[in-house]
């Protein structure tokens, strides 16, 4: 029997474990020496959830030191937050914004946002901003003002379990219907595998976003010179007559599937395919969620027809400051360079593809990281991004609006997409854009 | 009573009522009335947000689901409520307290957390769903509208049934005994008690739990937002408004949802506070 631990004893193995708990998120946190302010600071963040931004967030919490306190909020979905936050007027409440290709075109063409152009220059060096590449700067600037610290890229990819498809003989597909035909064969043959498609079918914004990855590789234009919504050309039909046909391969449940949803469907061994977010890749692979760790492997997404663009866009994020805040300016963009610095970058690489070239570049972490070729070839093969035009967005959202309907058969893809162009013109038209 | 006296009394909350509900409300009008441009801009635009509300299909869906929905729920929470409440007046102390603790539960916990933890029994790996094809009745909640819908309001009578249960539980406490005891040595049944002393009885406390449930079921969104974001004709008004304004990010029109709503309210409390309104009059 072992003696009853003395009160000594009891006393050092908490200081120990509280210790630990204090000093442990030090260690996987970056140092962060900002020039204190005179004064208490507080800097506050807006973002998305996702992984890779949980992790740069922990990171810009590092610098919360003396006078200086970052406070994040993570949401799940943070557009509809920030917009309000950037359109109530005065100071925003937060002064380090989360914003992708599309919420940018938003947000700087409506001028709720400050260029950052002077300090990128003067901090250039401090912080090795020239590691980001002159595309990428280019793509996240405005009429030649920078007004984003970009972290990364992201896309679609086919994400597949190479066992499965390898056991029944199946290419690895090269197009939608490829992938469709592979769905059926798996279907057929593997049990198991219920499901064997999954994609983020989900309403709203989930659903048309894989819409216009495929709309896009079709050739699809979203609007024409003049703003008048071209998406319900038959271009659009045909996408939406894609998706109909994945759908027998989804689960039932398929049109409310989050990425959470898609990912866990994955991990659970219950779908073997799907064009899927790259950012997520890296989750396949841990055994403590999943069932089939390293099963799945990663390709450009199949094209929608034969030769053309893979099913996807190609994205970026970053971070941006508001027009009107009462915190100092550099102080901020310190904390933002700080939390994509390359060293944070290094730390947290299996979770995207980072902005820096000297991060996606490193030989070991390309061997680390299966996902990171897909995502090259992806970019390389020329995939576009979304439309910079300042009414993207409600044209996103009119789509949103009414493609469910189409998926689900109570209206033809024509009567949703012109129902979609409908809307989108009037919305344009009464916001000013048109 | 003097009307100097009544002002006394009543005016200070009378103007923190004008100067919080009213002037808002004003507000929201007037700026339904209006567009507002990308560039910030609040231009006339007379009733062309209206105009765009009820030509819009997806207002009318949503009003559908909306009164679907409180005729389905308010009438199974008063139910239900009452039910359990019968039941809780013929438990012993002890087990009417471990009741109405576990009751209680949903009830407590924050709407969103509830509401999530609920919606995962019921996904693809939920336990709920998983038990259910084990038994052969696999139901996939998201596939179409009637699983859709029915889930929505399985939830929000599982959130809302203990509310009802504790006033009507409360209510049955003040039923006079003597009365019931009369009925019972008349030779009166169960069902006989309940229609001709108890449920006369609680009359004015049911009308105002249905008052209550009407407003709080018309404004449904935490369930909504939740479960299926609308999917599968689930989107009620308030979903709807929220879509409009934040989401599809059309401020101006969303502020002229907000007033058809709160349009639509009045509408259907009329009977009830036609009926107040006679009951405090006879009362004089």
């Amino acid at each position: 029997m072992h003696p009853a631990p003395t009160r000594r004893q009891l006393l050092g193995t908490a200081a120990g474990l509280a210790g630990a708990t204090i000093a442990g998120p030090a260690f996987a946190q970056a140092s962060c020496d900002l020039p204190q302010p005179a004064r208490a600071v507080e800097i506050s963040t807006i973002s998305n959830a996702f992984p890779v931004l949980q992790f740069l967030m922990e990171q810009m919490r590092a610098c919360s030191r003396g006078n200086i306190r970052v406070e994040t909020r993570l949401t799940a979905d943070n557009l509809p937050q920030t917009r309000t936050a950037l359109q109530a007027g005065g100071n925003v409440p937060f002064q380090i914004i989360h914003a992708s290709n599309t919420s940018f075109v938003e947000f700087v063409n409506r001028g709720h946002l400050q260029p950052i152009t002077d300090l990128v220059a003067k901090h250039r060096d401090a912080y090795q901003l020239n590691d980001i590449p002159a595309g990428l700067w280019q793509q996240t600037a405005h009429e030649g003002q920078a007004y984003v610290l970009p972290f990364q890229s992201n896309t679609h990819v086919l994400f597949y379990r190479r066992d499965l498809l390898e056991k029944h003989g199946i290419a690895v597909p090269a197009t939608v219907e490829q992938m469709i035909a592979a769905a059926a064969t798996l279907k057929a043959r593997e049990p198991a595998i219920e499901h064997p498609l999954a994609g983020v079918y989900g309403r709203g914004w989930n659903v048309t976003t894989e819409f216009a990855n495929i709309y896009q590789s079709l050739g699809g234009d979203w609007f024409d010179a003049r703003g008048t919504p071209t998406f319900n050309d038959a271009r659009g039909q045909q996408a939406i007559e894609l998706m109909k046909a994945m759908l027998p391969y989804m689960s039932p449940n398929a049109l409310a599937f989050s990425t959470d949803d898609v990912m866990v469907a994955f991990q659970q061994g219950r779908s073997a395919m799907g064009i899927y977010w790259a950012s997520r890749a890296a989750n396949m692979d841990a055994p403590d969620v999943s069932r089939v760790p390293g099963a799945f492997s990663f390709a450009p997404a199949p094209a929608a027809a034969p030769g053309g663009l893979p099913s996807a866009a190609i994205w970026w994020d970053g971070f941006c400051i508001p027009r009107q805040i009462n915190v100092d300016r550099e102080l901020v963009f310190s904390v933002m360079a700080e939390g994509i610095s390359a060293a944070t970058m290094r730390r947290g690489a299996n979770l995207a593809f980072y902005s820096r070239t000297s991060v996606v570049t490193d030989p070991a972490l390309v061997a680390q990281n299966r996902y990171w070729p897909a995502i090259t070839a992806t970019i390389a093969a020329g995939t576009k991004t979304f439309p910079a035009r300042p009414f993207f967005s409600l044209g996103h959202t009119a789509v949103g609006a009414s493609i469910i309907d189409a998926l689900q058969g109570r209206a033809t893809p024509k009567e949703a997409l012109d129902r979609a162009a409908m809307q989108f013109t009037r919305e344009a038209r009464s916001q000013g854009f048109l | 009573m003097r009307t100097r006296t009544f002002l006394g009394f009543a005016g200070p909350s009378i103007l923190v009522m004008v100067g919080l509900m009213a002037v808002p409300f004003g507000l929201t009008i007037w700026l339904s009335l209006h567009r507002l441009t990308f560039r910030g801009e609040w231009l006339w635009g007379g009733f062309g947000n209206y105009e765009f509300i009820l030509t819009d299909p997806d207002f009318w869906r949503a009003l559908e689901f909306t009164l679907v929905f409180c005729a389905v729920t308010i009438p199974a929470k008063i139910l239900l409520g009452f039910v359990t409440a019968l039941a809780l007046q013929r438990m012993g102390t002890l087990a009417r307290t471990l009741f109405i603790a576990c009751m209680l539960l949903p009830f407590i916990v924050t709407p969103v957390v509830g509401t999530l933890a609920f919606s995962w029994l019921f996904r693809d790996f939920g336990v709920v769903n998983y038990w259910l094809r084990d038994l052969g009745l696999g139901v996939n909640w998201w596939a179409n509208e009637a699983n859709s819908r029915t889930l929505v309001m399985l939830h929000y009578v599982w959130h809302g049934t203990p509310f009802a249960t504790l006033v009507l539980f409360a209510g049955l406490q003040t039923v006079p005994r003597d009365e019931i005891e009369a009925a019972i040595v008349d030779g009166a049944g169960f069902w006989y008690r309940l229609s001709a002393v108890i449920l006369p009885y609680l009359r004015s406390l049911i009308i105002f739990l249905a008052l209550m449930m009407i407003m709080d079921a018309y404004r449904v969104f935490d369930s909504i937002a939740i479960l299926t974001r609308g999917l599968n004709g689930t989107e009620s008004l308030m979903y709807y408004n929220y879509r409009v304004a934040l989401v599809d990010n059309a401020l101006a029109r969303g502020y002229a949802i907000a007033c058809l709503t709160v349009l639509g309210i009045l509408v259907l409390l009329i009977p009830f506070l036609v009926n107040t309104w006679n009951e405090q009059k006879a009362l004089r």
